[in-house]
């Protein structure tokens, strides 16, 4: 009896370890100091590119154009959600994981995968030349200053700035409602929407590092540089203007400009629920400009025909519209990477060759490469065209750069902002706390 | 005794140890032959424990003082700021709150509705081995899969729960679970008691040496079942609530998945546990040497409570 | 929290084993739940019996619930053919077939290795005679408070030392060197019920320590070391925190582990959401099954080391 179960379990142990011997030893990764692998010099190759934006329309169709114009190189795409991405790739990247090309969040993860990035210097002469003068010297100078040790580790594909509202034009044109400039207009236009059955009427992402972006942005409509200055440790977290940030942040919520409901929905759920006509305004970053591309709309079967867009309403009387702005898109090839030529010629083209224009279509950045990309095409209406200007005009206007400290704004900042948007804490205690915690020494910043 | 044994029987053992030499020297040279034996017997063992314990502390130990990343390059020595930084940050403070709020949770509902639950099975209903299995499934299939699913259940937008709320009339209380600090709480418990199966095959196994006579002689004077559960029973699987009571201790500072499937530590961070809080600090920038820190603060608590339950086991051995 | 762990063994089952006198005869009964209830053999009230029935039923249901509404809300949109999808089609990179032989294979080379190591281990602690045996072996058992999530950190710069990312055996492991405290217990704590006599016999023909092991130590250990083998091919399957860690070749996920590589792959549309349950619910099948065929093992193996049969 025993017997009968003894056998199909050695025989299963055994042919475990004979695929286990098979399937040869593992890598060791990054640990310990990341070596440049190095080069294969033969036959097609394969590019591994692993991202977590722009959405996989947008970027498969400027692969696929690269593709055609360089025969013997194939792209592999591997799309990632932007949260999850932040642990997956220097967990990737450490454990060995052969990728040719990575994109990098400037601002959250520059620090936390530089240790396996091969510098730019060191790939330099394989970029196709005039890098140096097509990119914006600007974008080139946050991307580099983004490393601790000031090194250029990534080319950034474009600028992104937050907060901006978007919303679906023929559901206002239809409730015959103005497009909010100020809270109380969009508090007014929130009434109007629910009395129509639209519970949701502004969407925005609950997530933790969403709410430091609109944060700012109501800061910033008063006082522009206040963010530079925070994060550069030259003010303090616990201050009046920052009470008054969040105080002006929960009174959009006390005010029912938007519901607090809304802090629920995480991920890409307030996307699918704008996408869907249930709710008629978006509160996102530049990035969802894409919703404004009539190419983009179709290409992803979203059944808006009228989107525009708008800077974050005013909420204190004396403020201007203001958005943070900072390089974004970062591509990089990592040491592991044994194509450094071609993966070198694909960022060439994503940044300031012939790809620009393939997913500059779909607005998904203000691109880093200087000549001339206005999409003017892909914008169709009226509400759509005066969006995007509006976008343009704000994001360049002077103020703070859309910077943070990752791991603060992840584990404090964030929930502390929701706990006081769900009255959980007030602005003055919170401000108290921030500011306790960024002294504490746990979250390194500059200045500290 | 093996002396006593070779000799008795009178046998000459070919390998030299039941020889006729002085009982004292033949004891020293079986005690210096079966400790290189043993040694030999205990090398895979000893091999692993060097490698995945001895160095494992001593390389935290080691960590813990600087900080670094997962590259484990360019490390500042620090000394012993994080663990100082550890020990003040309110999350891990609250997190190992948590880990023993949710042991006590779990020693509750153990001892009271997986005590029934196996008490009732063990009366031979129905279906009681089918049932027997749901009970246990949630325990041992992948907590990442049941804490997923059971995340999914708190939605707020279509989420089970809210939807079974509205379907029975009560869709006033429709929320968003994990926005407040009770409802998350709240939810976490319900995800204990879910995973009560293990303490419910204990006390199922354990009833089977009890006594019928006694039962039996309770049933005559009278009592309900119920009685004999709370009354009789209870008392006799004393034993096995202690078991279950220093098992689930001792697992607390084990759980993961739980949380970071369920609530990832919802809302802001006020349900994270141990495990959780040393996952994320791990992959922070340059975290490993405060996740080993940390590491190195919840092996010590674990470790008291294991040297605790040893003695108190080993004195109720006796 | 019910010793509900992802990377080892539940304590309960340990310190059961513990907590229970070395060599007592409650080892020797068969353990089968079931098998020797004395309630059954009580004369309860009828209405007690139908009061313990609707209850259990009532809370079978209440169990049941979470796996029902991921059953049900997998197949609200799309149907059947959610799954029929998932089996052939990756998500985000991963082939969920695939990762059901990952955590297979990855769970028999975890048992080989515990059984194999307690074996021997155990065989010394129980049957061998040495100085500081009882200090090594509680030296041993202390370990069982170690908390996976407590060395991830030297586990991961171990395993990139020694090149194990990305690898079965990098995973493997670190997970029997957790589970190898349960399974000396295990072991020991059986060896110690079996008669001496057996052992003073091959002492008294000559065998040396190694015949005495193969010939005279294993045969009896068959039970609890088949008991311990599904009960680490079950904790394997659990475990999530190394392979996170260390396994991130999309072809080499557990299935555990996918569980998380899933959930960025679909969006918060009704469709998406009912493929997503789907995945959920494809993901548990080798588990369900593994415990409802497994079972015997398992509470063997966590309630008294095995019987002698």
């Amino acid at each position: 009896m025993k017997r009968k179960f003894m056998q199909p379990l050695v025989v299963a142990a055994v042919s475990a370890l004979a695929i286990s011997l098979l399937a040869g030893c593992g890598s060791s990764g990054g640990v310990g100091g990341q070596k440049s692998a190095a080069q294969s010099t033969s036959g097609p190759v394969t590019l591994n590119y692993w991202t977590w934006y722009p959405d996989q329309k947008t970027t498969q169709t400027a692969i696929d154009g690269f593709e055609k114009a360089n025969p013997s190189i194939k792209v592999n795409l591997r799309l990632y959600t932007s949260v999850d991405y932040q642990k997956d790739l220097p967990l990737a990247l450490n454990g060995g994981s052969k990728l040719d090309v990575v994109g990098v969040q400037v601002s959250a993860m520059t620090n936390t995968v530089k240790s396996n990035l091969r510098p730019v210097s060191t790939y330099a002469k394989d970029l196709v030349p005039g890098w140096k003068t097509k990119l914006d010297p600007k974008l080139v100078k946050q991307t580099q200053a983004a490393a601790s040790d000031n090194v250029l580790y990534d080319l950034p594909m474009g600028e992104v700035s937050s907060p901006f509202v978007f919303y679906n034009a023929s559901l206002l044109k239809k409730y015959d409602i103005p497009v909010p400039t100020t809270a109380d207009e969009l508090a007014a236009a929130s009434k109007k929407l629910e009395a129509a059955g639209i519970t949701q009427p502004v969407v925005e992402v609950g997530d933790g590092w969403w709410q430091e972006e609109v944060l700012f942005g109501i800061i910033g409509q008063t006082d522009p540089t206040l963010s530079d200055k925070i994060f550069l440790g030259k003010a303090s977290w616990n201050q009046p203007a920052i009470v008054k940030g969040l105080a002006d942040y929960k009174s959009l919520f006390d005010s029912g400009a938007i519901t607090t409901s809304t802090l629920s929905l995480t991920g890409s759920a307030p996307d699918a629920a704008f996408d869907t006509g249930k709710a008629a305004f978006l509160v996102g970053g530049a990035w969802e400009s894409s919703i404004l591309s009539a190419s983009y709309r179709k290409a992803n079967d979203i059944t808006l025909s009228d989107v525009g867009a708008t800077s974050f309403p005013i909420v204190e009387p004396n403020g201007k519209p203001s958005a943070r702005s900072l390089a974004e898109g970062g591509l990089a090839i990592p040491k592991s990477s044994t194509h450094v030529a071609a993966a070198a010629k694909f960022i060439s083209y994503m940044t300031y060759g012939a790809g620009v224009n393939l997913w500059d279509s779909n607005l998904v950045y203000a691109p880093a490469a200087k000549v001339g990309f206005a999409p003017t095409s892909e914008l169709t209406t009226a509400a759509a065209k005066k969006g995007f200007a509006t976008v343009v005009a704000v994001s360049s206007a002077p103020g703070s750069e859309r910077t943070s400290q990752q791991d603060f704004l992840n584990q404090v900042e964030g929930p502390t902002i929701l706990d006081v948007l769900r009255g959980t804490t007030t602005p003055e205690a919170a401000a108290a706390a921030l500011q306790t915690a960024w002294t504490s020494g746990r979250y390194p910043h500059a200045g500290n | 005794m093996t002396n006593k044994s070779v000799l008795s029987a009178g046998r000459v053992n070919p390998s030299g140890e039941g020889s006729p030499a002085p009982a004292s020297s033949g004891r020293r040279r079986r005690t210096i032959n079966t400790g290189w034996t043993a040694a030999a017997f205990l090398l895979p063992l000893l091999a692993f424990y060097a490698v995945y314990y001895v160095y494992s502390f001593v390389f935290l130990g080691q960590v813990s003082q600087q900080r670094v990343g997962l590259s484990f390059v360019d490390q500042i020595q620090v000394g012993f700021q994080n663990y100082q930084l550890v020990l003040t940050d309110p999350i891990f403070q609250r997190s190992i709150i948590n880990n023993l709020i949710f042991a006590a949770v779990s020693i509750a509902a153990s001892l009271t509705l997986g005590f029934f639950i196996a008490m009732m099975l063990a009366t031979g209903a129905r279906l009681n081995r089918a049932m027997y299995v749901i009970f246990l499934l949630p325990s041992l299939i992948p907590l990442s899969l049941f804490a997923s699913v059971f995340g999914r259940m708190l939605q707020d937008q279509g989420g089970a729960f809210n939807q079974a709320l509205q379907t029975i009339g009560l869709g006033a209380l429709q929320q968003d679970w994990l926005a407040s600090d009770g409802t998350a709480y709240a939810a976490v418990f319900v995800l204990l008691v879910y995973l009560i199966g293990l303490p419910i095959m204990y006390y199922r196994s354990d009833v089977s040496s009890v006594d019928v006579a006694i039962l039996e002689a309770s049933l005559l004077d009278g009592a309900s079942t119920f009685q004999i559960f709370r009354l009789i029973l209870f008392p006799l699987l004393r034993t096995t609530h202690l078991t279950v009571i220093l098992s689930v201790l001792l697992g607390s500072f084990r759980a993961f998945d739980l949380i970071f499937f369920s609530t990832l530590g919802a809302p802001s961070g006020r349900t994270g546990i141990s495990g959780t809080y040393i996952y994320q600090s791990a992959l922070a920038q340059d975290g490993v040497g405060y996740a080993a820190a940390a590491s190195v603060i919840v092996l010590i608590v674990a470790l008291i409570v294991s040297l605790v339950q040893i003695i108190v086991t080993r004195r109720s051995n006796r | 929290m019910t010793a509900q762990t992802s990377e080892k063994p539940a304590p309960a089952e340990q310190l059961a084993v513990l907590t229970r006198p070395r060599g007592s005869s409650g080892e020797g009964k068969a353990r089968e739940p079931g098998d020797l209830d004395p309630l059954r053999f009580l004369r309860l009230k009828r209405r007690d019996k139908i009061v313990i029935q609707v209850a259990l039923v009532a809370l079978t249901l209440w169990w049941i619930f979470p796996m029902w509404t991921a059953i049900s809300s997998s197949v609200s949109f799309g149907g059947i053919g959610n799954y029929l999808s998932l089996l052939t089609q990756p998500v985000n990179g991963v082939y969920l077939p695939e990762t059901f032989v990952n955590s297979a294979v990855i769970a028999l080379m975890q048992a080989v290795l515990v059984c194999a190591v307690a074996a021997l281990a155990g065989f010394a602690f129980s049957r061998l005679q040495f100085r500081f045996r009882e200090t090594l072996y509680y030296a041993v058992l202390i370990c069982l408070a170690v908390p996976g999530t407590a060395i991830i950190v030297p586990v991961y710069y171990i395993s990139g030392t020694l090149g194990l990312f990305d690898s079965y055996w990098g995973v493997a492991l670190p997970e029997a060197a957790l589970t190898l405290p349960f399974g000396v217990l295990l072991i020991r704590n059986f060896a110690d019920s079996l008669q001496a006599s057996s052992f003073e016999a091959a002492k008294v023909d000559g065998a040396n320590s190694w015949q005495t092991f193969v010939h005279i130590f294993l045969p009896q250990m068959r039970s609890p070391l088949i008991n311990l083998a599904i009960l680490c091919v079950m904790w394997s399957f659990q475990d999530f925190l190394f392979p996170s860690l260390l396994l991130r070749n999309p072809a080499l996920t557990t299935a555990s582990q996918a569980v998380q590589t899933i959930q960025g792959a679909f969006g918060a549309t009704p469709q998406q959401s009912s493929e997503y349950f789907a995945s959920l619910v494809l993901l548990s099948v080798p588990a369900v099954l593994l415990v409802t065929f497994g079972l015997r093992w398992v509470s063997r193996g966590l309630t008294g080391g095995g019987s002698k049969e």
